[in-house]
């Protein structure tokens, strides 16, 4: 069974942690969160706008206050609908987000910096592509 | 058509596709950007971006609906995430200049290639052979149980899979969908991962992926939560209702089914391309 050398320092506990429970925890927290935002949103929408005509069939782009993070939560507040739903939408892309930090923080804790440094690119990537429009 | 009826077709719609896709193995996010554009006509990037928001739903759905990650090889997965997301940010900004006639044409192509993919008779995980050396380095090794004992395995040809994982998310980021069968043609045949932890560890990057991608397209106004809504919610629902029925019964029949609607729509997709009926 031990035919492989390199795997011995490979294996990790990082499944059965407890910290791994709680993070997993958050995580179905804010999977569930996120849904229930989205609903909220979506049903506002419907009992507010619900008989209005619409089209989706030319592409205009959103405005502002709906690509813009900070005027995603800032109407959001404010009870807009859609920028309710897009603050649910926001929560969603956060999901796989935190998971990579969370996996990240347990290589962390592992001292495995071969794949603190993987992680760390990973959040580089997701970072630049949620961040760049931002201001 | 008024929003309430658009949402609550587009919700029936999506409910369907996430319960056969997850039947099928495939996904949902496949055919909701059929389902939009030829269904619906919804334009293409909105249809893309609905898609991505379900995609990313679907994922983080699943992993909150099992608690085990089962047999899910992180460090591979992790790894290749390095690919997948920088394929996805470039496919997202590809999809900006690209017109709507090609997207069409490159999504249906993507389609009939899933179509057959999915109907492939998965081999059986290759005994193992000694690691990469790059692999062993990576740490892209790992056991999985199979008849009461722990079997090892080893990733190998890492390079060629991380080329193909980059192309899985560039096609993630330009069609919004998973690019599941992409992936797992990376890990299985060119990486040559026993099934059952490509597969897993598909799941977990799936969601990672199209996060990427997503990024993009929100902060450039492709994210419309009208068309997101009802899509995302009907997607997840309906994932879910799929997994549970697959514990019960894993029916081939559905499958092919499913792979002749999606080759159907791919199909339909070519062809609105190339008579350019979407723009």
């Amino acid at each position: 069974m031990n035919g492989v050398g390199v795997r011995t320092p490979c294996d990790s506990a990082i499944h059965d942690s407890a910290i791994q429970g709680a993070m997993s925890t958050i995580l179905r927290l804010l999977t569930v969160v996120a849904g229930m935002v989205i609903l909220t949103g979506g049903a506002l929408l419907l009992l507010r706008h619900g008989d209005a005509v619409t089209s989706f069939h030319t592409f205009a782009g959103e405005p502002a206050s709906l690509r813009l993070v900070s005027e995603i939560v800032v109407g959001a507040m404010h009870g807009q609908c859609l920028a309710v739903v897009q603050f649910g939408i926001l929560l969603l892309i956060a999901t796989p987000v935190l998971r990579v930090l969370f996996v990240g923080i347990s290589y962390f804790i592992e001292r495995d910096w071969l794949y603190v440094l993987v992680t760390a690119i990973v959040l580089a990537v997701l970072g630049s592509s949620l961040m760049r429009h931002k201001l | 058509m008024t929003q309430l009826e658009f949402a609550a077709l587009a919700w029936a719609g999506s409910l369907f596709a996430g319960f056969l896709g997850s039947l099928a193995g495939l996904g949902g996010g496949v055919v909701i950007v059929p389902m939009l554009v030829l269904g619906f006509h919804v334009d293409v990037h909105y249809a893309v971006g609905a898609s991505l928001i379900s995609v990313i739903g679907t994922s983080a759905g699943a992993q909150a609906a099992h608690r085990r990650e089962g047999f899910s090889n992180t460090r591979i997965g992790l790894f290749l995430e390095i690919a997948t997301t920088l394929g996805a940010v470039c496919g997202a900004y590809l999809s900006t200049d690209t017109p709507t006639k090609w997207i069409a044409i490159i999504f249906g192509l993507v389609l009939v290639y899933s179509a057959t993919a999915s109907l492939r008779k998965k081999k059986r995980a290759d005994v193992f052979r000694k690691p990469d050396p790059l692999a062993a380095k990576l740490c892209l090794t790992g056991t999985y149980p199979e008849g009461g004992a722990l079997v090892p395995y080893s990733a190998r040809r890492v390079p060629l899979g991380f080329g193909l994982m980059f192309g899985a998310g560039t096609l993630s980021g330009l069609l919004g969908i998973g690019s599941g069968a992409v992936k797992v043609l990376a890990m299985d045949e060119a990486m040559q991962i026993p099934f059952k932890i490509s597969t897993a560890t598909s799941n977990f990057m799936i969601g990672v992926t199209a996060a990427a991608s997503a990024g993009v397209y929100l902060s450039r106004g492709y994210i419309n939560p009208a068309v997101a809504m009802p899509v995302t919610i009907g997607v997840l629902l309906g994932s879910l209702l799929g997994s549970r029925f697959l514990v019960k019964a894993r029916v081939r029949s559905v499958r092919i089914i499913f792979a002749i609607v999606i080759a159907l729509l791919g199909a339909e997709m070519i062809f609105n391309g190339l008579t350019g009926r979407l723009s």
